[in-house]
């Protein structure tokens, strides 16, 4: 059903939504059916249709009012991005943890080393996995809570301090072993990601409502 | 109600609108209209950037949906949005309660 009013009522939401820098071809089409249903509503309860499709568009809101708000969500978003981009290069480190961890313990099954402690590899690369994991799921929004976080934090400390003791062995030790620079350096910096994440109070796991 | 009161209680206010089961922007907004008794006045317009941002938060999941033969986008809750709305229920019930006991105390 075409309509003239609301067609026009579009182009000038579009218009808005372009000056505010918000333009949102989703918000557009939301809105497009929202009034034919809100007109449907309106001849239903005995308008004409030109009353119905006035009630409509008055109830949706002046296009200014509604790209203003848009433009204030989408600030909101774009103002959270480094959220997102931190959350996203956290995400990268702990997949290349698992994938590097998954591949060394590949090995040591095969190559049987002879000068590894295995023991401790076992138990390291089992924390590793669990707080890769954990963070991952945490990140994806799959879990939450306070146990979660106190959880990742500890993680996060042992993280930075197994990674950078296995670091600074390695390089000042008279046995130079590539994987644990490189698997060392990866903790280490999935352990710092991880507390830069968690640090801020109420912020980065929690949606904030615009003001 | 003034909309400006109403932006700091929108998304509990949308989340509770999508709790019992999914819907579309327009019925979103018949419902508040409705379960308010028209108390808010609202433009209708600006609850779909908040959806979006709820959306994006992880509380809401969307996807288009033929609805009585016309293409809607249906809003439905996550289970990250279940716990949302339950702790933003528990939080407002906690600051009507401290309010009113000031407010008839006085």
């Amino acid at each position: 059903m075409a309509s003239r009013q609301v067609e026009t009522y579009l182009k000038q939401l579009a218009d808005a939504l372009a000056a505010r820098r918000a333009w949102d071809a989703r918000i557009l089409d939301e809105a497009r059916a929202h009034l034919h249903d809100a007109i449907d509503a309106g001849i239903q309860r005995g308008l004409a249709p030109d009353a119905a499709e006035r009630e409509a568009v008055a109830a949706f809101g002046r296009p200014e009012v509604v790209a203003a708000r848009a433009a204030v969500e989408q600030k909101h978003y774009h103002d959270c991005r480094p959220h997102a981009v931190l959350n996203r290069l956290l995400g990268a480190f702990c997949w290349f943890t698992l994938f590097a961890t998954s591949y060394l313990s590949l090995s040591v099954v095969i190559l049987h080393p002879p000068r590894l402690n295995y023991p401790a590899w076992v138990l390291m690369a089992g924390f590793f996995v669990a707080q890769s994991a954990l963070t991952l799921v945490t990140t994806g929004g799959s879990v939450r809570g306070n146990w979660v976080r106190r959880s990742l934090m500890a993680g996060g400390i042992a993280l930075t301090s197994i990674g950078a003791w296995w670091v600074h062995e390695t390089v000042s030790g008279p046995h130079f072993e590539g994987y644990a620079l490189v698997l060392g350096s990866c903790v280490a910096i999935q352990g710092i990601l991880t507390l830069v994440r968690l640090l801020p109070i109420g912020g980065p796991w929690f949606i904030v409502q615009p003001k | 109600m003034n909309a400006e009161v109403l932006k700091g209680h929108l998304d509990l206010l949308l989340l509770a609108a999508v709790q019992a089961r999914p819907a579309h922007g327009y019925a979103i907004a018949v419902a508040l209209r409705a379960r308010s008794g028209h108390a808010f006045d609202l433009a209708e317009g600006t609850l779909y950037p908040a959806l979006h941002r709820l959306e994006r938060g992880g509380l809401l999941a969307s996807r288009w949906a033929e609805v009585n033969g016309r293409r809607r986008r249906v809003y439905q809750l996550t289970r990250n949005g279940q716990r949302a709305l339950a702790r933003e229920h528990a939080e407002w019930r906690t600051f009507v309660r401290a309010v009113d006991a000031v407010v008839e105390g006085c």
